[in-house]
């Protein structure tokens, strides 16, 4: 993220990695914002937590990587070895939605085996496994990581694609990723706003100049290396939203999911209007 | 018997009495903070008997169980063996004395780590890690054992040339029982905590995956609930398994 010093909007950036450690975070009140995954803001705020969604950053950027062409559609996949990310987090949970709409059974049809992204990586790298489900940035630091052992990745399937053609809506979205606002009446409407503004000019930027901002999101989180960042960008679909003004599209996204979905992969329920941070 | 007015019964109590009062801390912790947070003890309860009535538990305990067995089997059977022919030969103790203490020393965390990285998820890794960690267990113990043989007997075996099977018999086996058995209670425990342990980083069932998956949907309740199954098991092989092998024991133990 681009900084701007002569702003009076300061930023600490902590990362966290699993969702009890953003947990944590929140109940001993050490941060305002956090970035997560739709599903994990919705599970927050099912348990009882204050927390609001400011925007959607990222949309679909969900991809099948393979060595190989011969996967074109969903279907393709019946009797492959696919790894994925995060049991029951939300690559797991558009994957399988998207192989049981196809008519392919996730766990008889095909093998799905959980792997997270330094396994995966290496083991496309080597040519054992041959599909993952990865997102960006991970597909091309996957596909970097696999170019230096002579093995070209290529992003078979775009989800984002498949999840279009079987709801048949051309402009449907995978709402992936955005910002959360904890106890937002401590922090204050202004700053949040300002947040907003600073973020989208900063996506904007960030995608205008991808080569620039590469070392710059590397300084901040090391295992991201600036020529993958370079290259994810073109895939990873930043275009931060309001959530206020994606809540019809983000429900109607997360209806979909439910139908295959178990309802705990969500907090139980579809959160109601308050959980969308009116600016 | 170090109390010599010790009262079974009112030992129990006493037991009770700690039983409750963390059942009662409990309480007062899950009113002061929300149940994502601290579930109160009948959330927890309500969550175990949804899991009792849908399977979950029996379906899992089983595929832990089975891990948890094999492991114990391997890792006993390798070590017992191990552990005789070290007790025998000096310089094969020795030998064998730095891959024991690198088992013992590195956290246990990091095999399952990379046991996951050459087996991949699942049974194969869980009974590795539980056959690699509790195999020095045994060793040793095993080793210790002959280590407390009365070294009168071993001289005169020697002096009266007794044949190896005899001194087997009569010599050794006697002579090792003790830590044997003391091994295997030891045994028995740290395999039901590394079952959990490699299922919860690297398994698509048992009751460590399911811990796991409480744990990233939030559900604490769940997560609460598993874990009261655990003490619940660790309690009941305590009773019908590892108390009656240490009585059994300290049959064997020569007096001094």
């Amino acid at each position: 993220m681009a900084e701007n010093p002569a702003d009076d909007l300061t930023l600490e950036i902590k990362p966290w990695q699993k969702g009890d450690q953003l947990l944590a975070m929140i109940t001993s009140n050490e941060v305002n914002m956090s970035a997560t995954p739709i599903t994990n803001a919705f599970m927050l705020y099912n348990k009882g937590i204050d927390i609001q969604l400011v925007n959607v950053a990222v949309w679909g950027m969900l991809y099948v990587l393979s060595p190989e062409d011969s996967v074109q559609s969903v279907a393709d996949l019946k009797g492959k070895q696919v790894s994925v990310t995060g049991q029951g987090g939300i690559h797991d949970l558009v994957f399988r939605h998207l192989l049981i709409q196809n008519g392919v059974d996730p766990d008889k049809d095909l093998e799905i085996i959980y792997l997270d992204l330094p396994e995966a990586s290496a083991k496309l790298a080597t040519g054992e496994l041959k599909y993952a489900v990865l997102n960006e940035p991970n597909s091309s630091m996957a596909t970097l990581n696999a170019r230096k052992g002579g093995v070209e990745l290529k992003r078979v399937l775009d989800l984002q694609e498949e999840w279009q053609k079987v709801t048949g809506q051309e402009k449907a979205r995978i709402p992936q990723a955005g910002f959360v606002v904890l106890n937002s009446e401590q922090l204050g409407k202004n700053a949040v706003a300002k947040f907003q503004e600073r973020f989208s000019a900063a996506a904007e930027w960030v995608n205008n100049n991808p080569a620039e901002a590469g070392p710059i999101v590397e300084k901040h989180f090391e295992w991201m290396k600036a020529p993958a960042v370079e290259q994810s960008l073109q895939y990873a679909r930043l275009n931060p939203e309001w959530a206020a003004d994606c809540q019809e599209e983000i429900e109607a996204f997360f209806t979909e999911l439910s139908k295959t979905a178990p309802p705990e992969a969500l907090g139980g329920k579809l959160p109601d209007a308050e959980f969308y941070f009116q600016p | 018997m170090q109390n010599s007015i010790s009262n079974p019964k009112k030992d129990l109590a006493y037991k009770l009495l700690g039983v409750l009062l963390i059942i009662l801390f409990w309480q007062l912790l899950s009113m002061r903070y929300l149940s994502v947070l601290v579930p109160s003890p009948a959330e927890t309860l309500s969550a175990m008997k949804q899991l009792l009535l849908s399977g979950e538990i029996t379906r899992n305990l089983r595929v832990s169980f089975e891990r948890q067995f094999t492991g114990l089997l391997l890792g006993v059977m390798i070590g017992t063996a191990t552990g005789l022919l070290a007790g025998l030969k000096r310089s094969l103790e020795l030998m064998m004395n730095p891959l024991v203490k690198c088992l013992m020393t590195i956290p246990a965390v990091i095999f399952v780590v990379m046991a996951m990285v050459w087996f991949g998820m699942g049974s194969v890794m869980a009974v590795f890690v539980v056959a690699l960690l509790v195999f020095p267990i045994m060793h040793i113990n095993v080793v210790e054992g002959f280590k407390s043989i009365d070294s009168n007997y071993l001289q005169m075996a020697r002096v009266y040339r007794v044949p190896l099977k005899i001194r087997f018999q009569k010599i050794y086996l006697p002579g090792v029982m003790h830590s044997f058995l003391a091994g295997i209670s030891l045994a028995v425990a740290s395999s039901i905590r590394l079952t959990i342990m490699a299922e919860l980083l690297g398994a698509r069932e048992g009751m460590g995956q399911k811990i796991a998956i409480s744990r990233s949907y939030l559900q604490t309740d769940h997560l609460f609930a598993w874990v009261l199954v655990l003490i619940f098991i660790v309690f009941a092989l305590d009773w019908l398994f590892i108390r009656p092998v240490n009585r059994l024991a300290n049959r064997w133990k020569v007096p001094d």
